[in-house]
């Protein structure tokens, strides 16, 4: 091959290399951008690790009759804006996945459009099947998001902590609680200040 | 080319290389979505804005925190909340633009990925802290003032806790979730930088539901010096905007006090190693040009040159424009309502500016969470303030929607 090709191919190389892309990467693989924040994986590990914890709480693997669950707020006491909630209704999708029956979530951020539904169908303007109590919640699941952040020239270092427990709803004990906690440490390059 | 070149060629040719390189500079004047911004037409410099940023070119965060500047200035609250969480994204990433980075230490600084410096990383947070506390979100919001403050300790030693703003709106924030020693704690820290300020009160904070966050002033200008052009240094602009008072109703709520000054903030940013970095090529780039002109060898002469020219050592003046200089802040207790407000800007002298005055109508003032406003001095700015809308994009939590039905 002449040294004209090699240099042609070479410079396609680059042009290639270079090229704007994108490209579809598993949910649970680290991302590019290096930061020590909260990630894609982050939620995954999580979530699946709380949802494995709360299959396992013998209140709810034990009972006779399936327990109703309230998701609530999470409290994100980091230093990164998130999407806190995201926590709560990913573990409540695989719980509904690998534990359908064995426990029942009630929806309280449709509190509202409930109470008008149950309003036009008891005043006859839509059918009704039948009446119903609201349900009421056997235990409330919870969240805090916590963090310890460094920050000293270009190094950082985060500490992110996330906890979850379950709350029986009349009592206020607590069944269970469990938490992942990963720490990440981050350098600026030097043509970053 | 052969032979010693000749002196009267490589004469001319340098004065018009100097003539071409006057006539750029002179013609380069501020980007017009900057112009837009500072003479009000907010709407111009959001549409200028959205588009640079679309480009999502190696400026994606300068564009897109100035967007969120322009955006938040206007009203629209979700787009500004997009452009910031896009620009903090990148301001904060270690690997972003790793290869134009390393580029950038052996020529133009400029090919880098712009990340900013530490006061605008603190500002980029410190509007996603207000747009979230405008929500009633109080714990992202901490999360962003939080935030704020730690962009500022990469500035120098002697300058970590200066964002004296921030920390007041994180007592803010911990007041309202309860935890007053940690509002306690945030307060000290905002009154050691402005031990004046009259609203650096924690019985004050539990009082009031009504704050205003003004800014007067533009952003301190980045300029080069040193050997080759190659250092950055940042001097004030002087306006004459210097403080506001503000008007509720019939209700002379006072004068906003100073909480923030982004030009003692980027004077103490501090060095780094990309400054060696910079002034190496400076002197490198310097002492290329002098052995290019004084050198009698043709071939030396080239070489030099051609090193000078490859060496491209002018630092990157690349910044935030239409920051502001001073964050000024008015806390009260408003009744629940909807109310006219006027600001008043005033010069030094404490003088009223009546270019810079604004009168807005229908001011809305919620009974279930704090009212947060931010306003700027700019020209053209006031009207119905429902189009400065609270955002919506916060799911409504069963509580906030059977609050609603309640009071429906």
């Amino acid at each position: 091959m002449s040294k004209k090709w090699l240099l042609l191919l070479l410079v396609m190389g680059f042009v290639v290399a270079c090229a704007p892309k994108t490209n579809r990467v598993d949910v649970d693989s680290d991302d590019s951008m290096d930061d020590t924040e909260t990630t894609s994986k982050d939620l995954e590990t999580v979530t699946q690790n709380m949802a494995r914890g709360l299959i396992q709480v013998p209140q709810i693997a034990n009972a006779k009759t399936a327990p109703r669950i309230v998701f609530a707020d999470v409290t994100n006491n980091t230093n990164e804006i998130l999407n806190k909630n995201m926590f709560l209704r990913k573990i409540r999708t695989l719980l509904m996945k690998n534990a359908a029956g064995r426990m029942i979530f009630v929806d309280r951020d449709r509190w509202a459009e409930i109470q008008k539904e149950r309003e036009m169908k008891r005043a006859g303007t839509v059918t009704a099947s039948g009446k119903k109590m609201m349900s009421g919640a056997d235990f409330i699941l919870t969240g805090v998001l916590d963090s310890l952040d460094k920050a000293s020239g270009g190094r950082r270092s985060t500490y992110t902590r996330y906890s979850f427990r379950l709350t029986d709803a009349e009592s206020g004990d607590i069944y269970w609680e469990d938490a992942y906690e990963v720490k990440k440490v981050g350098k600026a390059g030097l043509y970053d200040r | 080319m052969t032979g010693k070149p000749q002196g009267g060629f490589f004469q001319r040719s340098r004065a018009a290389a100097a003539l071409l390189l006057f006539l750029f500079a002179a013609c380069a004047g501020k980007p017009e979505p900057v112009k837009a911004f500072l003479r009000g037409d907010l709407d111009a410099a959001v549409n200028g804005f959205a588009a640079e940023a679309a480009k999502r070119d190696k400026n994606f965060a300068l564009h897109s925190a100035q967007l969120g500047s322009a955006a938040i200035t206007a009203g629209y609250y979700d787009l500004a909340d997009q452009a910031f969480q896009g620009a903090s994204k990148v301001m904060w990433s270690t690997g972003a633009g790793e290869l134009r980075g390393l580029l950038s230490l052996i020529s133009a600084e400029s090919l880098k990925v712009w990340k900013g410096e530490p006061f605008e990383k603190a500002m980029a947070s410190f509007y996603l802290g207000l747009l979230y506390y405008m929500r009633g979100e109080y714990d992202n919001a901490a999360a962003g003032f939080r935030k704020a403050i730690l962009a500022n300790k990469q500035a120098d030693e002697n300058h970590r806790e200066e964002y004296a703003v921030a920390f007041y709106m994180l007592a803010r924030c911990l007041a309202r979730q309860k935890d007053l020693d940690g509002a306690k704690v945030a307060l000290a820290k905002a009154k050691k930088i402005y031990p004046g300020n009259p609203y650096f009160d924690l019985d004050k904070i539990q009082r009031s539901n009504f704050v205003l966050i003004v800014e007067t002033g533009i952003a301190p200008e980045k300029y080069r010096h040193g050997p080759g052009a190659s250092l950055d240094a940042f001097r004030e602009v002087k306006t004459a905007d210097a403080g506001a008072e503000v008007t509720v109703g019939r209700f002379s709520l006072g004068a906003a006090a100073e909480a923030f000054d982004l030009y003692l903030a980027a004077k103490n940013r501090g060095s780094s190693g990309k400054d060696v970095v910079q002034g190496t090529k400076g002197v490198l780039r310097d002492a290329a040009i002098a052995t290019a002109v004084i050198s009698d060898n043709q071939w030396v002469s080239l070489g030099a040159g051609l090193f000078a020219v490859a060496n491209q050592s002018q630092a990157d003046i690349r910044q935030w424009e239409i920051l502001p200089q001073r964050v000024a802040i008015m806390v009260a207790y408003v009744p629940p309502g909807s109310y006219d407000l006027r600001i008043d800007f005033l010069d030094s002298s404490g003088y009223k500016l009546p270019q810079y005055s604004q009168q807005w109508s229908h001011v809305s003032v919620r009974a279930d969470r704090d009212n947060l406003y931010l306003f700027r001095a700019l020209p053209k700015q006031g009207g119905n303030i429902e189009r400065v809308r609270p955002p919506q994009t916060k799911p409504q939590s069963a509580e906030e929607k059977n609050h609603e039905k309640d009071a429906g």
